[in-house]
């Protein structure tokens, strides 16, 4: 068993070293050791699986083993600056004040194709708009656009703030949401009053009531009652 | 969170015992069984020697019986083919020692050498781990 687990354990390093050695360009979303624990994990259970000759302890060990490293590999990360660029690699700069970084670029494999193509994918198309566009250490890109490329604010407007609230779903599929009316601090009856505001019997009826950060609720009958939309404003009266 | 930290904690502690209870419990349990097999099959090889076939057929019967009943437990840890090797290759000595067939010695040296087999793979060896 023992053997199993530093097996387990020295092929984590040596993937987690390939994956790195491999550079970004491999790595979406995820740093290179989440990558690497989801990537082996999922094979060992496959192999597991059907492999009934070989006791079950032999595929527990090793994901247990990943997981103790992952966790050791994530307190280093958390602990240590260093360690964290040694293990996830460092963000790079690959254009800078509208100017592709070559040298960086290389460093990390991109070509121009990929860097445009990314770049579209932050609706930008034209290189010379960007002021910095970096590569995170997972893989990800962050492109901040040049003063004059980016897009009006309130508060280049000077128009007053406004406080930004979240909408809860009080009914969905005919159930009251107990959580949301907790965090509204509302009970069944509120919700019961205002669907006799909105000429609706039962919550049953409802396929979602949903109350906007402005206090207007919305609300969808099911599909049987003609799927219908229902509107009642904050001051009240259904419209 | 804080909760799903201490459920965290505790699973990685659950882990490590279980961990030390596996690095421990197999290799005692293997070797625990492999000097009785051993000493066994010496006493078998022993009978056979002397032409002694009914004490020979006892020894081999005796160790059947045991290593039938550790099996399941043995499968527990070590891989399924390999215990069920040497089972096959005790019960093939017993059948050997009631035809009275003085190669019943050669069955039981191939269980004494699958029972050696099954130790080295929990070894603690360089060899086993690359």
């Amino acid at each position: 068993m023992l053997v199993i687990f530093i097996r387990a354990v020295l092929l984590y390093v040596f993937i987690l070293f390939i994956l790195r050695m491999t550079g970004k360009r491999q790595i979406s979303d995820l740093e290179p050791f989440d990558l690497l624990i989801t990537l082996t994990i999922a094979d060992i259970a496959s192999t597991a699986i059907p492999d009934v000759d070989t006791p079950l302890l032999y595929s527990v060990i090793p994901i247990i083993a990943l997981y103790l490293v992952q966790q050791v590999i994530i307190r280093l990360s958390l602990k240590s600056r260093k360690a964290r660029a040694i293990l996830c690699g460092s963000p790079l700069i690959l254009i800078r004040d509208g100017v592709m970084q070559e040298n960086m670029m290389r460093q990390c494999g991109y070509t121009v194709a990929d860097l445009s193509d990314h770049l579209r994918t932050h609706d930008v198309f034209d290189v010379t708009e960007v002021a910095y566009a970096i590569l995170e250490s997972n893989g990800g890109m962050t492109v901040l656009l040049k003063t004059e490329k980016q897009s009006l604010t309130r508060e280049d407007l000077n128009l007053p703030k406004e406080t930004v609230g979240l909408s809860h779903m009080l009914v969905a599929d005919g159930k009251l949401c107990e959580h949301s009316l907790v965090l509204l601090g509302v009970d069944a009856n509120y919700v019961k009053n205002r669907l006799q505001d909105m000429k609706i019997d039962s919550e049953k009826d409802v396929f979602f009531l949903q109350r906007a950060a402005d206090g207007t609720l919305t609300a969808q009958l099911r599909e049987k009652l003609g799927s219908e939309c229902i509107t009642l404003p904050a001051a009240g009266g259904a419209a | 969170m804080i909760l799903y930290k201490k459920i965290q904690l505790g699973f990685t502690i659950f882990c490590l015992c279980l961990l030390t209870l596996l690095f421990i419990l197999p290799s005692f349990f293997v070797s625990k069984d492999e000097i009785y097999v051993r000493a066994k099959c010496d006493e078998a090889m022993r009978a056979l020697d002397k032409e002694d076939y009914v004490s020979a057929k006892y020894h081999c019967d005796e160790l059947h019986a045991h290593f039938h009943k550790r099996a399941d437990r043995l499968g527990f840890f070590l891989n399924h083919s390999l215990v069920e090797a040497v089972d096959a290759a005790i019960a093939e000595a017993c059948k050997l020692a009631e035809m009275e067939d003085p190669s019943a010695a050669g069955a039981l040296v191939r269980v004494q050498h699958a029972m050696e087999m099954l130790m080295k793979t929990e070894c603690f060896r360089l060899g086993n781990i690359l």
